[in-house]
């Protein structure tokens, strides 16, 4: 099929590249813009691994197609190194080992930046019901509830007693 | 796991997109939020020659009171039902619903429409649809119509859409201040498919439940209601003895298709369908 122009906003700069329709998201910005934050994983939207920010909204980019890209901003951890929004969130991470083989990280700090920033209140099971949509296949699920609490806390989100 | 080669095109309004599809015909398919269709074509369960992407037709986003009824535009993303304060006030159903539905980035893209047109057995808006009456309005190339839910949903994925027809919105009529409703599912992951699911409604008169209707989802083809079991458990809430409840549950759906999954048979279903129904009226009677 023909080749379509796609015109976007990619991590604060203005881009433009050629797709064939049934290209996804996120092959499209590893192939076109070498990003390499975007994993590519179940490819059918399960896994969460290749969550990313699209107009600030937390999408799946495995089942966004790069055409529907056209007239979007686009934030990938590419981005969020550089503007430094989420260092706090991703020193945790670190401190608490909440990354162990990493292919799941940027998907999981992306829902998590999510939660943080809308969240009034704040919960283990709140993090837990929101970063739901994201696995971890080496099950480090504990430490990485652990990093966002200690964050929310850090941020001045008020910590409330658990819903059983 | 790449998709098949397929044309895009993107219509304006809705006049362009039912243009496009009668001029490919058949095999196009109108793309909406995508989040079942494109990992169905990911996986090449699902071909396409060109997909028809509506999301640039702005009439058909966006949530309007007309009447006694909100109008829901088939593009209305998931996670804008769910925050709506519109809906939240005239449907709160639907807000209840939400709760179960997939995860967020999930919801930021995929439709109300989509998720109606589609017919999924286990998802939550068709059996909500089912539930509140709604109508669906549907645009095709001999112009508009309506259907109602209970003619609209006919089988496993398969509703009153003709080859040519688009759905446009969905009209739901608001519930009253006197409801209380009440949604149930059980899964194994919170926002996955349920292995049984319930949505309820009710009346409060005078402290009495009245025209209890209950619609049972994730265990059939399709979201499933029957008249007759909602008057016996209407009756069944009148005399006080809830424990009854699975019982006459399990033999009304005993009528029905049950399907099993990869991890329930039909026994479990069924028992499941009518612990949550039990549940459903308690929780009902106790708001």
């Amino acid at each position: 099929m023909s080749n379509i122009n796609v015109r976007f906003r990619l991590n604060a700069r203005e881009v433009e590249a050629q797709t064939d329709p049934r290209m996804h998201v996120i092959d499209f910005l590893r192939k076109n813009f070498e990003l390499s934050s975007p994993r590519v994983g179940c490819e059918h939207g399960v896994c969460g691994a290749c969550t990313l920010r699209v107009d600030g909204d937390i999408v799946r980019g495995c089942l966004m197609l790069a055409v529907q890209l056209e007239g979007t901003s686009v934030e990938t951890m590419e981005g969020l190194n550089v503007s430094g929004e989420i260092s706090d969130l991703q020193q945790a991470f670190h401190e608490r080992n909440a990354t162990q083989c990493g292919f799941c990280t940027v998907g999981m700090l992306m829902a998590s930046q999510d939660w943080l920033s809308k969240a009034k209140t704040c919960s283990r099971s709140a993090i837990r019901e929101h970063l739901s949509g994201n696995y971890c296949r080496c099950t480090g699920y504990e430490a990485i509830v652990d990093a966002v609490y200690k964050v929310a806390i850090a941020r001045g989100i008020s910590s409330v007693k658990e819903e059983v | 796991m790449k998709s098949s080669s397929f044309a895009y095109e993107r219509p304006a309004d809705i006049q362009e997109a039912l243009a496009s599809k009668a001029r490919w015909g058949l095999s196009a398919k109108y793309l909406a939020g995508g989040q079942s269709l494109i990992p169905a074509m990911n996986m090449r369960f699902n071909s396409s020659t060109c997909l028809i992407d509506l999301n640039g037709i702005k009439s058909m986003r966006g949530i309007r009171e007309d009447g006694g009824e909100l109008v829901i535009g088939a593009l209305t993303r998931h996670e804008e039902v769910a925050s709506s304060d519109l809906v939240q006030k005239k449907l709160p159903i639907l807000v209840q619903a939400s709760r179960y539905l997939a995860h967020i980035a999930i919801r930021n893209r995929g439709t109300f429409g989509g998720s109606v047109a589609l017919a999924h057995p286990d998802a939550e808006w068709p059996a909500a649809c089912l539930l509140l009456n709604a109508r669906m309005r549907i645009a095709g190339p001999n112009g508009a119509r309506e259907v109602p839910a209970a003619d609209f949903f006919q089988g496993l994925y398969a509703t009153a859409l003709q080859e040519d027809d688009l759905l446009e919105s969905i009209a739901i009529p608001v519930q009253s201040p006197s409801e209380r409703s009440c949604v149930l599912e059980l899964a194994r992951r919170h926002g996955d498919f349920a292995t049984a699911a319930v949505m309820a409604r009710a009346q409060v008169e005078n402290g009495a439940l009245k025209n209890f209707a209950i619609v049972f989802f994730a265990v059939g083809d399709l979201p499933l209601c029957d008249k007759e079991l909602d008057n016996s458990i209407q009756h069944i809430i009148a005399g006080g003895d809830l424990s009854r409840i699975p019982d006459i549950v399990k033999t009304s759906l005993m009528n029905q298709n049950i399907r099993a999954d990869l991890y329930s048979d039909q026994k479990t279903k069924l028992h499941l369908s009518g612990v949550l129904a039990r549940r459903a009226v308690e929780k009902l009677i106790e708001i």
